[in-house]
């Protein structure tokens, strides 16, 4: 349910590109999604699938680019992936916080014709 | 043949849901009404940790929008202690949207009746619209839904792992409320780490320890939410 609202926004904005940049159908379309954005590529897809025919993106292949979220370190400033149940820099021994790696949820490009 | 060309696109997908929610902020801002976005587990107390604050704050004007999967009886409860209250079922989606509060408002009396002849003048900020989100303590976090504070709900019976589990939604929390705080003597609640866990994430915000039971806490987060309203 809950991807279903987000791939017809997907859809939109590439049909919106497509149509500004000349083109008549999109062929590819290139999404980068965080593991902490909260939604799942494959479930995009499984919607693409049946919310995409009859638009510019009918058939279109989506390419999509997992991030895995990172927290940065306060002391040392490096960015590090977080283990379960800790926020500990593995470099340091500092303590990490929030940072946007790994919240992505973009198209990148699209591939048009 | 026809050429294949790439074309640089780098929108995000929840811009427009972002647009609209910066919209409503406005929106309500200007009808003298700051926004609540209540979140947490089903089961938290977010229905009870909301009728001890419109008690509390019952100087202010108050709307309710209850998010529910499909049942109303949030809201029915509401309804008898006499407050406007309106449902939103979402009908198995997990969280509420931009747009859904957008359409919701549209068909709400916000009172002052004459807000079409000021409309630029800034009304104080008397009221409060607080929206109860479906009860989840994932989906709801990721959506902005036009609410000026995120006031998240966590529990001692929860246990004390959530910050660490659920880290999206105590990083974007304005507020969050440590409810039943009454049954620590019962529990392994290990408050130590769940503090350490929500600093971690969320350096400044406040955490309010509450029980409806007691009634602890409820006069210092009403005081909270009053001084918000105040400097917005």
């Amino acid at each position: 349910m809950h991807e279903y609202p987000v791939t017809l926004q997907m859809i939109k904005i590439a049909e919106k590109h497509c149509r500004d940049a000349g083109g008549r159908k999109v062929k590819k379309i290139h999404l980068v999604v965080g593991d902490y954005s909260g939604y799942i590529g494959d479930s995009i897809r499984m919607y693409f699938d049946a919310i995409g025919e009859g638009t510019l993106c009918e058939g279109a292949e989506i390419q999509i680019t997992r991030v895995k979220p990172q927290l940065k370190c306060t002391e040392c400033g490096q960015y590090f992936e977080k283990v379960p149940m800790s926020f500990t820099c593995p470099h340091c021994g500092g303590e990490g916080g929030p940072s946007s790696v790994g919240k992505e949820f973009y198209i990148e490009t699209i591939e048009i014709e | 043949m026809h050429d294949v060309r790439k074309v640089d696109v780098m929108e995000n997908i929840l811009d427009e849901n972002d647009h609209i929610a910066e919209h409503i902020k406005e929106h309500m801002k200007q009808h003298g009404i700051m926004v609540i976005n209540e979140m947490g587990s089903p089961g938290a107390g977010k229905t009870t940790v909301l009728k001890n604050l419109i008690q509390e704050l019952s100087d202010m004007k108050t709307f309710v929008i209850e998010g529910d999967i499909e049942s109303d009886i949030d809201t029915v409860a509401l309804k008898e202690l006499g407050i406007q209250a309106v449902q939103i079922n979402t009908f198995g989606a997990c969280h509420l949207d931009a747009p859904m509060i957008d359409h919701t408002i549209d068909h709400m009396d916000l009172g002052h009746g004459h807000h079409h002849h000021h409309h630029d003048v800034q009304q104080p900020v008397d009221g409060i619209l607080y929206i109860e989100n479906v009860g989840n303590l994932v989906c709801p976090a990721e959506f902005s839904i036009g609410e000026h504070v995120k006031m998240l709900i966590s529990t001692v019976t929860e246990g004390s792992d959530k910050p660490y589990k659920y880290p999206l939604a105590f990083e974007k929390a304005d507020v969050i409320v440590l409810n039943k705080v009454d049954l620590i003597p019962y529990l392994d609640f290990d408050e130590d780490f769940f503090m350490r866990g929500v600093r971690a994430l969320n350096k400044d915000v406040p955490v309010f320890k509450v029980s409806h039971k007691t009634g602890e806490g409820y006069p210092e987060l009403a005081q909270w939410i009053r001084e918000k309203a105040g400097s917005l």
